[in-house]
């Protein structure tokens, strides 16, 4: 549990004032470049001391200006991931993710070096020196430089700024194996709200050095949050799924949510080493790559027609969006003559066509990583090795 | 190839100037790291006067010493006085005149080490739990580490060539004073001796092409190390 009670702070002419409490294993920090993101993180660090307010983390207090309370920035017990990594350039990457072994008791040490290692897949840079490492690589170091400071709290600001596309997914799933495999809670400060939506919906949104907003995304969408900074068209429907089976006929991977079966494309490099029955998958498909139709049909060529319940209709400045529950909410883009012809209201039953290939998937969950689930306990595992 | 004298001579030189450079060294990185990385009233003067024997002529340099450190001098004395403690004309202030003319050199190469580093590695260094002195010795010190060894190199150098201060501070008595500088001045005024001197000459110039080299090479590293 992370709280910030009436924080104020000031840097030059910039005020600062942040009041908010979040308890999300993840959570989002969301916004414009100078809205005081970094500011909150090095108010929390203890690298800022604030003017005033109350911090706590998880009941302990970090800073308290009426008790003149300030918690030296080493004994705060946080790990952070500078948007620059910030790795010590001086020292191997083993010695770097073991540069804080000197301070950390050994009774405390619960996230060990060799877990890192395989977790992050760094034993094949351990030698290497930090100029020699990539964007990526250099990331994943200072992740696991972090972890092993042994933190109750994870601060990773921009984690992708310095990555490309094709590694930010990358480092997406290796955040999600660290919260599920460590459950050290994070806080993630992103400017591309897309990449936040993989990891969680749990935002809290900063504008002006204020918090403007604290809650899950699709809540700010539905109850039509005003900021400009929460556009349903960069949001992204995130669903978790389990592996049933895998259909050789159509190539598709056959997997349950709520008693919702989808159908998703076998293209997604995370899904080609072999998977077992029962698998978690954490899948996200996109607001516009949602059709919608009013009857069940044979005559198509999409894979997944998930019928479902329209639940709210959202009039944005310039598109249209409804809500439908098909077991789990989905935000579905549409037009006002779609709305018109399909005489969409609250209330309507309606199936959503999506074909399998839109699914993205973020995340595999490994078997440690999973909650243990019904399918496993019957021991019906079965394994599947798929080529794409 | 050398003569007795010029053997006791070297040798007086080269402990001379091992000893300011171990002495040298150690104040140079406090003073270093102070002027880098800390902001306070008087920084500029405690520059310049650390400066001041870099650009005053060392004969200035070591009549100051004098002044300040001789049997009569303002803080000589009272050391005379209350501890029989003489300062001048002995080995003592040759080595006094030697840290003194070099300090400023490796104050000014170590400090721009420190002033090189980001100092974000220092709050990297503190979140993952170092604490101020830690991060200065696991993070600053090695990182500026070729800077130091390039000032280490400079303060040798500089001992070797050290003339106006040791003359005017510590005097030119052979076997307790004087150097090859002061020998090869000496033997100068001599008819006769220019074998002697073209000898120590060619020594004192190997040696300094040598120590420049090496810093040289030192501070490339410098910067290659940081980055």
């Amino acid at each position: 549990m992370i709280e910030f009670k009436s924080v104020k702070y000031s840097l030059g002419n910039k005020q600062f004032d942040y009041d908010f409490a979040t308890n999300s294993s993840i959570t989002g920090i969301y916004g414009p470049s100078g809205a005081g993101k970094t500011t909150l993180f090095n108010l929390l660090s203890g690298l800022y001391i604030p003017e005033s307010g109350e911090i706590n983390l998880n009941k302990i207090q970090l800073f308290n200006s009426n008790e003149k309370k300030n918690l030296p920035s080493k004994r705060r017990n946080i790990g952070y991931v500078f948007q620059e990594n910030l790795l010590f350039p001086h020292l191997s990457v083993q010695k770097n993710l073991t540069f804080s072994e000197l301070y950390i008791k050994k009774k405390k040490k619960n996230i060990q070096l060799q877990d890192v290692i395989e977790l992050l897949d760094l034993e094949s840079l351990l030698n290497q020196m930090p100029r020699q490492l990539s964007g990526g690589e250099r990331q994943r170091v200072a992740i696991g430089r972090a972890l092993l400071s042994q933190p109750s709290l994870l601060l990773l600001d921009e984690p992708f700024s310095n990555v490309d596309c094709s590694k930010r997914k990358q480092i997406i799933s290796y955040l999600l194996s660290i919260n599920h495999h460590f459950k050290v809670p994070m806080l993630i400060i992103s400017h591309h709200l897309e990449d936040i939506l993989k990891l969680t919906h749990q935002i809290i949104l900063v504008e002006n050095g204020k918090i403007t907003a604290t809650d899950h995304v699709f809540n700010l969408i539905k109850n039509g949050e005003k900021s400009n900074l929460i556009r349903p068209k960069k949001y992204q429907n995130t669903l978790f799924a389990y592996f049933n089976d895998f259909d050789k006929k159509d190539n598709v991977f056959i997997l349950t949510t709520n008693n919702t079966q989808v159908k998703i494309s076998t293209q997604s490099k995370l899904l080609t080493k072999g998977i077992t029955k029962g698998t978690k998958i954490q899948l996200c498909i996109k607001p516009d790559d949602i059709a919608l139709s009013l009857d069940y049909t044979e005559e198509t060529s999409l894979q997944n027609q998930l019928q479902g319940k329209v639940t709210q209709i959202i009039e944005n400045t310039n598109n249209l969006y409804c809500v439908v529950d098909c077991g789990f909410e989905v935000l579905v883009e549409i037009s006002q003559a779609i709305r018109e012809k399909l005489l969409l209201h609250k209330g309507q039953s309606i199936y959503c066509l999506i074909n399998a290939k839109y699914f993205n998937v973020v995340h595999v969950f490994s078997n440690t990583e999973e909650e243990k689930l019904p399918e496993q306990s019957e021991k019906k595992s079965k394994r599947f090795s798929i080529h794409s | 190839m050398f003569s007795s004298d010029e053997i006791t001579v070297i040798i007086l030189t080269l402990k001379v100037a091992c000893l300011s450079t171990l002495l040298t060294i150690p104040l140079a990185i406090w003073l270093g790291w102070i002027l880098a990385t800390k902001n306070f009233f008087g920084k500029l003067i405690v520059e310049g006067l650390i400066s001041i024997p870099l650009v005053a002529p060392p004969v200035v340099t070591g009549y100051l010493l004098l002044v300040l450190l001789g049997k009569n001098g303002i803080l000589g004395h009272w050391l005379f006085t209350t501890f029989g403690i003489q300062l001048a004309f002995n080995f003592i202030a040759l080595l006094i005149a030697s840290m003194v003319v070099s300090l400023p050199l490796a104050v000014r190469n170590i400090k721009s080490s420190f002033e090189l580093i980001d100092p974000d590695f220092a709050k990297a260094s503190g979140s993952l739990g170092a604490s101020k002195i830690s991060t200065f010795f696991r993070i600053y010190l090695p990182m500026a580490f070729p800077g130091i060894l390039s000032g280490a190199v400079l303060v040798f150098a500089r001992s070797l060539g050290e003339f106006g201060a040791t003359i005017s501070f510590a005097g030119n008595i052979f076997g307790k004073t004087q150097t090859i500088a002061l020998m090869v001045y000496s033997n100068m005024q001599i008819p006769g001796k220019e074998i002697q001197v073209t000898r120590l000459v060619v020594f004192s110039v190997v040696i300094s092409l040598i120590a420049i080299i090496a810093s040289e090479y030192l501070n490339k590293k410098k910067k290659y190390l940081i980055k």
